[in-house]
């Protein structure tokens, strides 16, 4: 049998300057970076040119490449699963699950990150967690689980009550 | 793996919120949320407000199950007030159950409210201010209806079924005359279900959802209403690209089909209502109709089912006239088929395997019950003891040699329309063995409702 070919490395600095050594394939989840990499050119590839990821710092673009390098295999996603009915699903796999137990604060720097790096699918499962964050929770609690101040006078918060109750309805 | 390097100071970015988020990043979380989620959100703080209305706006559903009234005065009422929404609403949604055996009640509006309502039903400028008008002072639902759906400008879907099209004429009506003005009031609606297949209708009710020309997705009844042809020549149905329909005419569906252009696909549900004395289905009639949509048809199914209106007793003389699937063979561009096994099995001693009159490209095949929950004679000896056994001998003798026929087959279903016809040893047969090689075969009990099959498909 032939000996598998090792992976190709390519280099990405954070934006407080932490260089990560990772395989290509595990880049190249994000978008930005593959695109970036077909503009470079292989020869230009080095630890000294290390592409810059300007946005994300040394912690969380960490757990990024631990996410890409976890889902590295993953199939592209199916154009089925942008369909408005599965938009509404929140359901996360387990290994995800896990993933994002993290704080708050770390929870939005991933989902900021992937926005960034345009990794659609990491994006999905930040947005989902928070979803889920928000699903069952009455106002006052989703303003203490974000840290929101309510801006609505009573008679504002009465008036929008109002303004709804036609969606009340089961 | 990381190379170390020191942390550059002060890299590190201010505290990342909720609040603080991008509308894009915000806008994803939304579109993930449901209506009681999005309801609790516009009261969490103004900016979390303004993200989750177009997203709690954009999707009205009312469900009118019994006498209980959905409250749809309470929307127009907040639409009044605030009009800004109303560019929100994508999709409106009607539906709930079919009271047929009470009475519904009608909506309790005050003169005053009514005199709000009078300006948007004159701006509408529709040949229908006065009647409309009228029907709002009588309380009738119909009228709040079409006053949701004539504002309602940027919608893509419109689903009206059961109680809200118990007296379907006024709603056709605004369909219509919004369809006909100029400019149409509805510019962008792709979607429409219209679905009243236990109320008789005149023909320019059944007519009306024909008339919106931007819609490409169609749900409709005809039922039984016989016409010699299609009557609308000036509708136009260039952009329809998927049909779903019940109608026992066939003349005016021949001519329907011929009035459009890509239909990709169709399903037909041969439908009839009690009081017919006797039942001819001229299959050979059906099928020639097909072939006005040959050159564009991907997707076909038709749905002949006489067996879920009638109780033994009162069963009426049934005449089916069926010799031949040939004009079928040449849709080449037909890769899904749903037709009643009938079509497999022809009739009595004269039956034959017709599996070679099946289109060439078929990959997927559903055989339909329906027909033969009466007619089990069409089968082999085995049917009255053993019908599962016989449906299974049947498809097996038929396709023989379905390789050279029909190349592409990758899944055959038999749809048991009538929930009894289909027993359970046809699971535990088909568990240790297919009767056709290399080729699976489901069992799907299903009661067809082609608006509910939308429902579920869709939304």
């Amino acid at each position: 049998m032939a000996e598998s070919k090792p992976a190709q490395k390519i280099w990405i600095r954070s934006n407080d300057d932490k260089t990560f050594e990772i395989d290509r394939d595990v880049g190249e989840r994000s978008v930005l970076i593959k695109n970036l990499l077909e503009d470079v050119g292989d020869a230009d590839l080095s630890e000294e040119n290390a592409i810059p990821i300007q946005n994300v710092n040394e912690t969380v673009l960490r757990k990024v490449i631990e996410w890409c390098e976890h889902h590295r295999n993953d199939p592209p996603a199916s154009q089925d699963e942008e369909s408005d009915a599965r938009k509404k699903t929140t359901e996360i796999e387990e290994w995800d699950q896990k993933f994002m137990q993290v704080d708050q604060e770390m929870l939005f720097e991933i989902i900021l990150a992937a926005n960034y790096l345009d990794i659609k699918a990491l994006l999905d499962v930040g947005c989902k967690t928070v979803a889920n964050m928000i699903k069952g929770k009455s106002p006052e609690e989703i303003r203490k689980t974000f840290n929101i101040t309510n801006d609505f006078s009573p008679e504002e918060e009465e008036q929008i009550r109002r303004e709804n109750e036609w969606a009340e309805d089961r | 793996m990381d190379k170390d390097k020191p942390a550059r100071a002060g890299a590190r970015r201010k505290r990342v919120e909720f609040s603080h988020v991008p509308t894009e990043i915000i806008n994803n979380i939304m579109k993930r949320l449901r209506r009681p989620s999005l309801v609790d959100l516009c009261l969490v703080n103004k900016s979390l407000r303004s993200h989750a209305e177009p997203f709690l706006y954009s999707t009205v559903v009312f469900q009118w199950i019994g006498t209980r009234l959905p409250p749809i005065i309470n929307l127009l009422q907040t639409l009044l007030r605030r009009p800004e929404l109303l560019a929100f609403i994508r999709t409106v949604i009607l539906k709930g159950s079919d009271s047929r055996e009470i009475r519904l009640p009608n909506i309790r509006a005050s003169e005053s409210r009514i005199q709000h309502y009078m300006p948007i039903i004159q701006k509408l400028n529709l040949p229908l201010t006065d009647v409309w008008v009228q029907k709002l002072r009588e309380g009738h639902m119909d009228a709040f209806v079409a006053l949701l759906i004539a504002q309602a400008s940027k919608m893509r879907r419109l689903i009206i079924v059961d109680n809200f099209l118990r007296s379907p004429d006024f709603i056709a009506q605004v369909l219509q005359c919004g369809a006909l003005s100029q400019p149409p009031i509805w510019e962008r609606l792709e979607q429409l279900v219209f679905f009243t297949p236990f109320v008789a209708q005149r023909p320019e009710t059944a007519l009306a959802p024909f008339y919106p020309s931007t819609v490409t997705q169609l749900v409709v009844s005809l039922g039984d209403m016989q016409l010699r042809g299609w009557p609308a020549r000036e509708l136009d149905l260039d952009r329809l690209t998927s049909l779903d329909i019940n109608s026992s005419c066939t003349p005016l569906m021949a001519g329907l089909l011929a009035r459009t252009r890509c239909l990709k696909s169709l399903s037909w549900e041969w439908e009839y209502s009690p009081g017919f004395a006797g039942i001819v289905v001229d299959l050979d009639k059906i099928i020639a109709a097909f072939s006005q949509v040959k050159a564009t048809l991907e997707s076909l199914r038709l749905r002949v089912d006489i067996s879920q209106r009638w109780s033994a007793n009162d069963e009426p003389e049934l005449n089916v006239i069926f010799e031949s699937m040939t004009p079928l063979i040449d849709f080449e561009k037909i890769t899904k088929l749903d037709v009643p096994l009938l079509v497999l099995t022809g009739f009595g001693d004269e039956a034959e395997s017709l599996v070679r009159s099946i289109p060439r490209n078929v990959e997927e095949l559903s055989l339909s019950t329906g027909m033969m929950f009466q007619e089990v004679k069409w089968l082999p000896d085995l049917a009255d003891e053993w019908p599962d056994e016989a449906i299974l001998n049947t498809i097996e003798e038929s396709f023989k040699n379905y390789r050279t026929s029909l190349p592409r087959l990758r899944c055959i279903e038999i749809i048991d329309t009538a929930d009894c016809f289909v027993g359970k040893r046809i699971d535990e047969i088909l568990e240790k063995t297919s009767p056709v090689e290399g080729i699976d075969i489901e069992i799907i009990r299903d009661i067809w409702s082609p608006w509910r099959a939308c429902l579920s498909q869709r939304f």
